[in-house]
């Protein structure tokens, strides 16, 4: 039988307490406490200080967490791979997390500074790779000519507000499941020049 | 896989690194010309200039957020402490 070493254990207990701490804060919101997580995660309060030993470490890992899962994936589709494909990958990882994306989209200004660093870092990282796209297909002739934070500012604006009116836009849950074909089709025909 | 010291970039490819070179600890985007890593105000400058540029921040707000992801990065510590 395979020995579990104390790396791994320890390293399990944290994965534990982060995915406890994504139940807990997405459902109670932000003044939810770690209490309530080590409780969600079944080990002891002190063990989530263990880990980390402030709230602001505890938020931070889960916007660093997500934010990984995001940026490797844009980072390998922004090169040869086009608009719809980039699109398409960006509302399916953020499908995969709707509640702690509307999480930290709520409450960005009222996240501890190092926290709300991080989630700024994870946007940026997005409009990094998004601008690299655009640009390319605007040098191509496939894409109008407008400014690229406009594009990027454009697309945000449009996935933020069906994302925080979700329970109109798809009443059952998941919006992006629901909407994303849409939401990517018309925003193309926005800013795709008639060829 | 690292991440640039100086900006945070995750660093996959020999490419993304500063000349190419992979025993290097940050990027093409933080090397000046000759290779060696830009300066705390090159470094503010140039991400002030990214995020006006990417996400049309307005430009003092822009020099607040740069400053704030750079508090994170190793490669500025001594400049914060």
């Amino acid at each position: 039988m395979a020995t579990i070493t104390r790396a791994e254990q320890k390293s399990e207990t944290r994965r534990r307490i982060l995915d406890a701490a994504e139940s807990v804060f997405t459902e109670k919101g932000i003044t939810a406490t770690t209490a309530e997580v080590a409780t969600a995660a079944g080990v002891s309060h002190g063990s989530v200080f263990v880990h980390f030993p402030t709230l602001a470490n505890l938020l931070t890992a889960l916007a660093v967490r997500f934010g990984t899962r995001l940026g490797d994936m844009l980072h390998t589709l922004s090169e040869g791979n086009s608009v719809e494909d980039f699109l398409y990958a960006h509302l399916s990882i953020l499908g995969e997390d709707e509640d702690l994306y509307l999480f930290f989209l709520r409450n960005r200004k009222l996240l501890p500074p190092d926290t709300a660093a991080d989630w700024l870092a994870m946007q940026s990282e997005t409009a990094f790779h998004f601008a690299k796209m655009m640009q390319r297909e605007i040098d191509a002739g496939r894409v109008k000519d407008v400014p690229v934070y406009f594009l990027f500012n454009s697309w945000m604006g449009i996935v933020h507000y069906y994302l925080e009116n979700r329970d109109l836009f798809a009443p059952e849950g998941n919006v992006f499941a629901r909407r994303k074909s849409e939401l990517i089709s018309s925003y193309l025909h926005l800013i795709q020049k008639e060829i | 896989m690292k991440i640039c010291i100086a900006c945070g970039m995750p660093m996959k490819d020999a490419a993304d690194y500063a000349m190419g070179d992979m025993t290097k600890e940050y990027c093409r985007f933080c090397a000046r010309p000759d290779g060696t890593m830009q300066s705390f105000s090159e470094k503010k400058m140039g991400l002030t200039r990214f995020l006006v540029e990417t996400q049309g921040f307005d430009e003092e707000a822009a020099v607040q957020a740069a400053v704030a992801m750079m508090r994170k990065l190793p490669a500025w510590e001594a400049n914060f402490s």
